[in-house]
């Protein structure tokens, strides 16, 4: 069966190569980021984390190598179905999600009693149609209505339901679908307008935050939440001289100090002091834990294989006979970097604190379903050019030999 | 226009998924040996990779790493 399965695998491998290295620093990670909550939660079951983490990468290696051997062609018509389907389990996690951290962003699937978060589900599945829609209006793209408007009328929908419970997911997952326009041949003025609306409605949006009282804004979704870590992020800009409002956020500090202690050198795995303070050591700020235990080059060798992992992509692209496959595989390791940099962003604190979690490193079971079934479909196109390819090639050497 | 975006929307998710499938089974009922997949994908849906796409994505490439260039020194001076 083994062998069955080697002889199967396809696609970049250098790709797949990046998914095994991922996986491992995630499983190493995540074992020594955990002790703290095993101790509060499992009586200090410590491998506890360790055996759900392993489950988790066997699953999602699993569903890579499932997905990679379906022929990317009908995800095109699948995307159909979950793009709908997403904006169904978005609306029921309006209404009736599960609160996890003062956030209404996860749905309680019944029978199996495990949660998902939705807009992970939607986030792939917009790009998926969008990938679709693109491919079908390639002749059409100069048309506002057919190569612009029919695509930002989806993105519209779905980054609506998800900003009121979370906004930093709905911004980026906003920001990605831009860039898979701007990949789709969508008309470069259309995509300039796009973006100057996105900045004056960011503008106006920040400066509406700031007109209210908080009384009034906490009333809606986590709108409070996103204006004190707009003002913890630059004090000297928005904050008003409110000590507790300005006050840097205490995971902040503590990745800090995480990344202080890292070095340049690594300390080794299990090395980490500040796993013990950091809230969600294993999930958001799993980023300053592999600094502190690997020290910045191993920081920089996380960083270099996302890149890397889109530079492939990218590779790939080039050989992609289809424009469906080209925006489909390119668009998804799109996602999946821009996160990842965000992620990082964060936790060096580049960036404002989000929710967002590092791809296929986090701990977290519908993080790493979704991630899977991302890379499972990237791998799948990339399987669909190199069975043409050696299509190509035994077609050339039968006509050398007839010849 | 927003009547033609229902209309579409009614099509995609139901006319064309259904209508393929009672093709399949009407085909299927005449004898012809048409597999499920064949339905499945819609012809003339996927146009070829124009050569802009390429270049879209090789301009992408470079201004994420100039982006992240950039932020890295920012980083560095604050």
């Amino acid at each position: 069966m083994f062998n069955k399965i080697k002889t199967n695998i396809k696609g970049d491998k250098w790709i797949w190569f990046t998914i095994l290295i991922l996986f491992i620093f995630s499983l190493l990670a995540v074992y020594s980021a955990t002790g703290t909550l095993a101790y509060r939660v499992k009586s200090g079951d410590t491998e506890f984390f360790l055996a759900k983490q392993l489950v988790l990468m066997f699953g999602g290696l699993a569903l890579i190598y499932g997905v990679h051997l379906i022929n990317y062609k009908y995800f095109s018509r699948v995307s159909q179905i979950l793009f709908y389907l997403s904006i169904l389990l978005l609306v029921i996690t309006l209404f009736f999600g599960t609160n996890i951290n003062d956030a209404k962003r996860w749905l309680t699937l019944p029978v199996v009693n495990l949660t998902m978060q939705t807009s992970d589900f939607a986030k792939l599945a917009l790009i998926m149609y969008l990938a679709r829609l693109l491919a079908k209006k390639q002749d059409n793209m100069k048309n506002f209505k057919e190569g612009f408007w029919n695509m930002l009328l989806p993105i519209i929908v779905i980054c609506a339901l998800i900003i009121p419970e979370d906004m930093s997911s709905a911004l980026v997952l906003f920001a990605t679908s831009v860039l898979v326009l701007f990949i789709g041949r969508a008309n470069l003025w259309y995509i300039g307008g796009l973006v100057g609306l996105g900045i004056v409605s960011l503008v106006v949006g920040i400066t509406l935050l700031f007109s209210f009282p908080d009384a009034t804004i906490g009333k809606y979704g986590r709108l409070l939440t996103a204006k004190n870590r707009i003002i913890s992020f630059a004090p000297e800009k928005f904050g008003d001289g409110d000590v507790s409002k300005e006050a840097e956020p205490f995971q902040v500090t503590q990745a800090k100090i995480a990344i202080a202690k890292g070095g340049i050198f690594p300390n080794g795995p299990g090395n980490s002091q500040q796993k013990n303070f950091l809230p969600h050591p294993y999930s958001d700020y799993i980023f300053a834990i592999i600094i502190e235990e690997y020290g910045l080059i191993g920081g920089i060798f996380i960083m270099f294989l996302y890149l890397f992992f889109l530079f492939r992509t990218a590779l790939m692209i080039k050989k992609t006979p289809k424009a469906f496959g080209a925006i489909l595989a390119f668009g998804l390791a799109l996602s999946l970097v821009i996160q990842a940099m965000i992620n990082m962003g964060v936790a060096v604190n580049l960036l404002p604190v989000t929710g967002l979690t590092l791809p296929l490193v986090s701990m977290g079971g519908s993080s790493t379903i979704f991630t899977s079934l991302a890379f499972g479909i990237i791998l799948s196109v990339s399987r669909d050019i190199e069975v043409n390819n050696e299509k190509m090639v035994e077609l050339a050497d039968e006509i050398a030999v007839g010849g | 226009m927003m009547a033609e975006f229902i209309g579409e929307v009614i099509f995609d998710m139901i006319v064309e998924p259904i209508g393929g499938l009672i093709r399949f089974i009407y085909l299927r009922l005449r004898g012809k040996q048409v597999g499920f997949k064949e339905v499945l994908i819609s012809k003339n849906e996927d146009e070829e990779t124009d050569n802009e796409i390429k270049n879209r994505v090789a301009f992408l490439i470079f201004m994420f790493l100039s982006v992240l260039i950039i932020m890295i020194i920012y980083s560095l001076i604050k």
